[in-house]
């Protein structure tokens, strides 16, 4: 039930150029596992799932359902995207607007790849339909239905097959935020609980987080890390995966002899600092709630990533609250749950595992 | 022995429901375009090779030769109907633009009350068949016997007939009025789309109307007005029906009825060479058209940045002159419709044509209709019904098939299948027909049942209908959302499934109205027919034209009037589903 990915090349013609749109992907989703492609706008990642699921033909590389190859650019084969047994829900949903819910959920099984006897299809269709809450629904015509109700028939449609694989598209974009939450629980409920293979873009990093087992970060067409969405949170491998999800605080240093790194606001201890060469430049990278606060106790005193720095602004937001620390010549930005500061002067802990260190270009 | 038959009776479908499993269907839909397809081209090459060959006769090639090109140029016949087809297709195109063009604004600009009656009326001129109107026009205007003519020598001080209807420009405005709803529509959106703003800030900065007309309006509708001239221009120049019913008779020939009777010279065998190189020349011509057209419609999009931004649809109030409006809309229903109709009736029942008058309905009878020849009559309709028929129905399955590589498939030359059919949109008729005509003839062998039989005229009525079912189908499958097959597909359908599990359903409309439309396409279609036919397969309007030119003018407007009324359902059902009233958008 797994999907492996390797090398997948795609460039679309428009107007006479080449736009890559896939360069080198590669990607092993197991079996059973909600995979999130995770990436901004034009990154690849319906590209990626439609070459999946057969609609597009890369130019190069092998996509392969457990030891089935389904396309292979060496081999010049493409399974057709009819005979690859998948369930898809799309962007726009798709749902067909000639027919009515019922028989939106119905015609995979009557002419399609979940094809079943015919006696089966009505208890699959009302199967499935109240698997989304839409039993009563049935015989209304599927253009009647709100948004929400719309995305729900398309998920029945692309289960009620029974297919192991499900692709999914942004298939919550078109809802209002509210209802976006909402239907987000039920699909984590409902299709976590199916078993199947899932494999779902998205460009909101909260819903990845939410619903991924994996997420593989998208960028210009390449994949830059995968991993968990603590793995890629705490542990981003380059920054643009670490810009992606969430924000960052940048400061700029060289790495000493004595493997700790020199900043402009003093030495630095970082857990992943002892690979590096002495002197090369760094950038490292602290996440706003990975920084400690406290009111200033008398500057460096006891342990280690202890500065002094001074508040610059300061601001309520509800469940926490964002600070301005100015360090030096650099400026922080801070989250933490702790109630107001009283002095100007704060003492700041960066604990050595929250710092990430990156290579610096300039 | 029974084994091996029985295994091989089941592999075989076996084998075939693999091969569709594989390439998902799309195979038929790629053949059957390109049946379709490579006959338009096949009909075209054959006229290019004919053109440049000396001596052609049946499955041999002659030597290259520009000879055909010197007899017809040299040919002073040739000369004065290429003048003549000047002149006509001129006056067509300003008759075409002197009643579409305000009747277009009046409709996209003023608030007369009923707008949308014009349209109706529009479409009803466009769906009777210019032969009709030829052959009312010719009863109210023949040198000798035209009702009006004799009436005007009789109220005015004059002693001959002050209009003779086979002249060029009478034919040429008699053409013109039966392209108005084309240049409407052309023109409709020119004004639609332009801002009054435009013109009001001329107003705020004080010039006065004519100024304004001079300065910002007409400028502006330049690119529009050029366009629908040339467009009605190629239609013009390649025209049949009206200067063969009107002109023919007095050997007032147009390209086209030049070419027409080249085919059938009355001395000799006719010389193919000559005709291959007059169609030759028609289709260069009609493609600079084309070539000329595209030009300045990319030319009119410049001024589209300027139109259309906030702009508010301001109707000009025409109080009084609403009545002088609906004033111009009647005169030309009168003249393209009633008039000509009228006539055609009123000459149907009497026994030769009489201006109307006591003793002419004391005379009037019933003998052109019952002494119509039966046998032809029915003969005829029954080929017209096949075409009308089969047409539509093959037109559309190519037109589908087409229409889906363009715009589904991806195929990587999915763009040459557009081209091709396109290509009988742009070039004439008449050459398909003379392109089949010389594949009948010098290809095709004569024991196959082709050349004299209605599959020829099929053949040719198919690809040249073709393109008003791709265009009608490319826009019907744009407009359904790309995801909704791919969710198809996902799903397990195959392309053959998907096209009519969900595309067909979506689509029912436009099926409808691309199939009522190319059917009345077939059913006026003379051209073409008049250069295929012989005894054998008789269509209904050669079959009228026939009557007509052995003189028998009444009995042909009864038997006009008859075919009208058999093949009326078609209209009546047109007008009922064709919702779109008008096929053109663009
Ligand atoms: N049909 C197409 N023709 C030409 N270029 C295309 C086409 N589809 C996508 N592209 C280009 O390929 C690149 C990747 O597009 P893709 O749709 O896969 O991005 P995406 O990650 O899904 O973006 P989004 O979040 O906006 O949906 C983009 O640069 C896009 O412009
Ligand atoms: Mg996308």
């Amino acid at each position: 039930m797994g999907i492996t990915v390797q090398g997948l090349y795609k460039t679309y013609q428009s107007g006479g150029e080449g736009v890559p749109a896939l360069l080198d992907v590669s990607l092993e989703v197991e079996d059973g596992e909600f995979f999130v492609l995770l990436g901004p706008s034009g990154s690849g990642k319906t590209t990626l799932l439609r070459s999946v699921a057969g609609l597009e033909r890369p130019e190069g590389g092998s996509i392969y359902f457990d030891s089935t190859c389904v396309f292979s650019g060496d081999q010049n084969l493409h399974v057709r995207s009819e005979n690859r047994q998948l369930g898809m829900v799309f962007q726009s949903y798709a749902i067909w607007p000639h027919l009515s819910v019922y028989q939106n959920v119905a015609l995979p099984l009557t002419h399609g790849n979940g094809k079943i006897p015919r006696r089966l299809v009505s208890d699959r269709v009302n199967e499935a339909l109240a698997l989304v809450g839409l039993q009563d629904l049935g015989s209304r015509s599927a253009t009647q239905l709100s948004g929400g109700q719309q995305q729900r028939v398309a998920l029945a449609r692309a289960m009620a097959t029974k297919t192991e694989r499900l692709l999914m598209d942004e298939p919550l974009s078109n809802l209002d935020a509210r209802l976006r939450e909402e239907v987000r629980a039920e699909v984590r409920t409902l299709i976590k609980g199916a078993g199947v293979t899932v494999l779902y873009v998205t460009h909101d990093q909260e819903e990845a987080m939410d619903l991924a087992d994996r997420i593989a970060v998208m960028h210009q067409g390449r994949v830059l890390q995968v991993g968990s969405a603590e793995e890629l949170y705490q542990s981003p491998a380059d920054e643009n995966v670490a810009n992606f999800l969430g924000s960052m605080n940048w400061l700029g240093g060289s790495i000493g002899e004595d493997g700790a790194i020199h900043t402009s606001f003093g030495t630095v201890l970082a857990s992943g600092a002892s690979g590096l060469a002495p002197n090369a430049r760094v950038r490292l990278g602290v996440r706003p709630e990975g920084i400690e606060l406290g009111d200033d106790a008398g500057g460096n005193s006891g342990g280690g990533n202890l500065f002094s720095g001074e508040v610059l602004s300061s601001t309520f937001l509800g469940d926490h609250r964002a600070y301005e620390i100015k360090l030096a010549d650099q400026v922080l930005n801070v989250r933490t749950p702790v109630t107001q500061l009283h002095e100007r002067s704060v003492s700041i802990h960066i604990p050595e595992e929250r710092v990430n260190i990156f290579p610096s270009d300039g | 022995m029974a084994i091996a038959a029985s295994f091989q009776a089941r592999t075989l479908p076996r084998a075939l429901i693999g091969l569709y499993r594989r390439n998902g269907g799309q195979w038929p839909l790629i053949g059957i375009s390109l049946l379709a397809l490579s006959v338009i081209v096949v009909l075209l090459i054959v006229i290019v090779a004919v053109a440049f060959q000396d001596e052609i006769a049946y499955g041999k090639l002659g030597s290259l030769t520009l000879e055909n090109f010197r007899t017809l140029y040299g040919d002073p016949l040739f000369r004065s109907a290429m003048a003549n087809t000047a002149v006509f297709a001129c006056v067509t195109v300003l008759t075409a633009l002197a009643f579409g063009m305000p009747i277009a604004w009046i409709v996209e600009r003023t608030d007369l009350p009923g707008r949308s009656l014009v349209f109706s009326l529009l479409a009803a001129t466009l769906l009777v068949p210019g032969f009709y109107v030829a052959m009312g026009w010719q009863f109210l205007l023949h040198p000798r016997i035209g009702i009006l003519n004799k009436w005007l020598v009789d109220v005015l001080p004059i002693e001959t007939a002050p209009i003779n209807v086979g002249a060029v420009p009478v034919m040429g405005i008699i053409q013109g009025i039966g392209l108005v709803p084309l240049a409407f529509i052309m023109m409709a959106p020119a004004f639609r789309n332009m801002d009054p703003a435009l013109e009001e800030g001329a107003q705020v900065h004080g010039m006065g109307v004519i100024a304004r007309i001079r300065k910002i309006s007409l400028p502006l509708l330049t690119p529009s007005i050029a366009a629908a001239s040339i467009y009605v221009f190629a239609i013009g120049f390649a025209a049949f029906d009206i200067p063969a019913f009107l002109g023919l008779g007095n050997k007032t020939f147009t390209l086209s009825t030049f070419m027409y009777v080249k085919t059938q010279p009355l001395d000799a065998l006719p010389d193919y060479g000559v005709v291959g190189s007059i169609a030759f020349s028609m289709m260069l011509f009609a493609l600079a058209l084309t070539w000329w057209y595209l030009r300045v419609i990319r030319q009119g999009h410049k001024y589209q940045v300027i139109s259309g931004r906030n702009y508010r649809p301001t109707r000009l109030q025409l109080g009084r002159w609403k009545l002088a409006a609906w004033g111009y809309v009647a005169l030309l229903v009168t003249l393209s419709l009633l008039l000509p109709l009228l006539t055609l009736l009123w000459a149907s029942v009497l026994p030769f044509l009489m201006v109307p008058s006591a003793a002419a309905f004391g005379a009037m009878t019933t003998d052109n209709y019952t002494n119509i020849p039966w046998k032809g009559f029915w003969g005829a309709i029954k080929n017209s019904a096949i075409l009308i028929v089969a047409t539509p129905t093959l037109a559309s399955l190519a037109g589908i098939a087409t229409s889906w590589i363009v715009t589904r498939s991806r195929m990587r030359g999915a763009w040459a299948f557009d081209l091709v059919s396109f290509l009988p949109h742009v070039i004439p008729n008449l050459i398909f027909a003379v392109g089949a005509l010389l594949i009948g003839l010098f290809v095709i062998p004569a024991f196959v049942p082709f050349y004299g039989t209605v599959l020829i005229v099929l053949m040719v009525y198919v690809v040249t209908t073709l393109p008003f079912a791709t265009r009608m189908y490319n826009s019907a499958f744009t407009q359904v959302h790309r995801e909704l097959d791919e969710a198809g597909y996902v799903s397990g359908l195959g392309a053959l499934l998907v096209l009519w599990k969900i595309l067909r359903p979506l689509m029912a409309p436009t099926m409808l109205y691309a199939w009522l439309w190319i059917a009345l396409l077939a059913y006026r279609e003379l051209t073409m027919a008049a250069l295929l036919v012989s005894r054998t397969n008789l269509t209904m309007p050669v079959y009228i034209w026939s009557v007509w030119d052995t003189g028998n003018l009444n009995q042909a407007a009864a038997v006009g009037l008859l075919t009208f009324m058999v093949f009326s359902p078609l209209v009546l059902a047109y007008f009922i589903f064709g919702r779109r009233i008008l096929p053109w958008s663009d």
